[in-house]
């Protein structure tokens, strides 16, 4: 009568945080981008190889941009209502962030 | 907002809070399920006594929450809801809620496809699934036709004999002293205790501040 499988709430998270965060790299890339035509040199690679700090301040941004969009989706009450708190659901939006940054910055 | 308020819901009993709008009823009922942080007194959850609540926290204890506004997730139909319940605690009541609250033909519907009554029915089968110690329900029976004010009655009666504590806020005062064994009414910041509901309609204070004598009637 259900439909299955049971919906996975943390695919469903990581999912919509990959495109928060791809939405603000493009932003971060496009102001990068107008830099480099400005004349300042590999600002394209700078903004993909964010340093720690900067990586950190996207990685909180998108985190609260995640939080927010779930609650405006009723997700925060009803996940609480299933033990799931706004830590877990920040880190499910903050780690794979986090975890892509290190990638881009080993990669470039 | 609130002066010296307490709750006490009890295994197998159903407790009205009411009061006018702006006294505290919401913020009551907020402090108790996790959502708010007093400035200072306790939460007792069985043998727990609870400084700092959190609803995930209390949640896994086996309380669940009703908010007055929808509780339903934007993007997920109701059998989506019902299975991300049953994944989590288990889908021994699952069956049993949805017949119970007889939505079986809405399972495929998102929240924005349901009516009021609808809504009202598919969140306390959330509840019912879940199958909860101490359920909250922030204004059930607000926006709800009087038909669906009655079946929503008769499920928190269902709930409460299955040995879960509720308490319900509201206005309606028809359908929630339908529903209740007791009645606290909350003013000026602080919670009396008037005892069943026809002791209630006897209390003259309650009866000339917030009932009305049309009430009686």
């Amino acid at each position: 009568m259900l439909p299955a499988p049971a919906p996975n709430f943390a695919r469903a998270i990581v999912r919509r945080t990959a495109v928060i965060w791809l939405m603000m790299k493009l932003v971060v890339t496009g102001g990068a981008m107008a830099g480099q035509e400005a004349g300042i040199e590999h600002p394209l690679r700078a903004a993909l190889q964010l340093a720690p700090f900067a990586a950190l301040a996207l990685a909180g941004l998108v985190c609260g941009l995640v939080l927010l969009d779930a609650g405006r989706r009723n997700e925060l009450i009803f996940l609480a209502n299933m033990g799931v708190g706004r830590v877990v659901i920040g880190a499910l939006a903050a780690g794979p962030v986090l975890l892509a940054e290190v990638i881009l910055g080993a990669a470039l | 907002m609130l002066a010296s308020a307490s709750l006490c819901v009890y295994p197998g009993s159903i407790t009205a809070l009411v009061g006018r709008n702006g006294e505290g009823k919401s913020t009551l009922l907020k402090i108790a399920a996790g959502l708010l942080r007093p400035d200072y007194g306790v939460v007792r959850f069985g043998e727990h006594r609870l400084t700092h609540t959190r609803l995930p926290d209390m949640a896994r204890r086996g309380l669940f929450f009703l908010p007055e506004h929808s509780l339903l997730c934007r993007s997920l139909t109701l059998g989506e809801h019902l299975a991300a319940i049953e994944y989590h605690f288990g889908g021994h009541d699952v069956e049993k809620a949805v017949a119970l609250l007889d939505i079986g033909s809405l399972l495929d519907r998102a929240p924005h496809q349901l009516s009021g009554g609808e809504r009202r029915r598919a969140e306390l089968a959330m509840a019912v699934a879940r199958g909860p110690t101490c359920l909250l329900a922030d204004e059930p029976f607000l926006g709800i036709v009087p038909k669906d004010a009655e079946f929503l009655t008769e499920i928190f009666k269902q709930l409460s004999r299955d040995g879960c504590a509720v308490a319900i806020t509201g206005h309606e005062v028809r359908s929630l002293f339908d529903t209740a064994d007791d009645v606290l009414w909350m003013t000026a910041g602080t919670t009396h205790a008037l005892g069943t509901p026809a002791r209630a309609r006897e209390h003259d204070q309650f009866v000339r501040e917030y009932l009305g004598f049309e009430a009686l009637r």
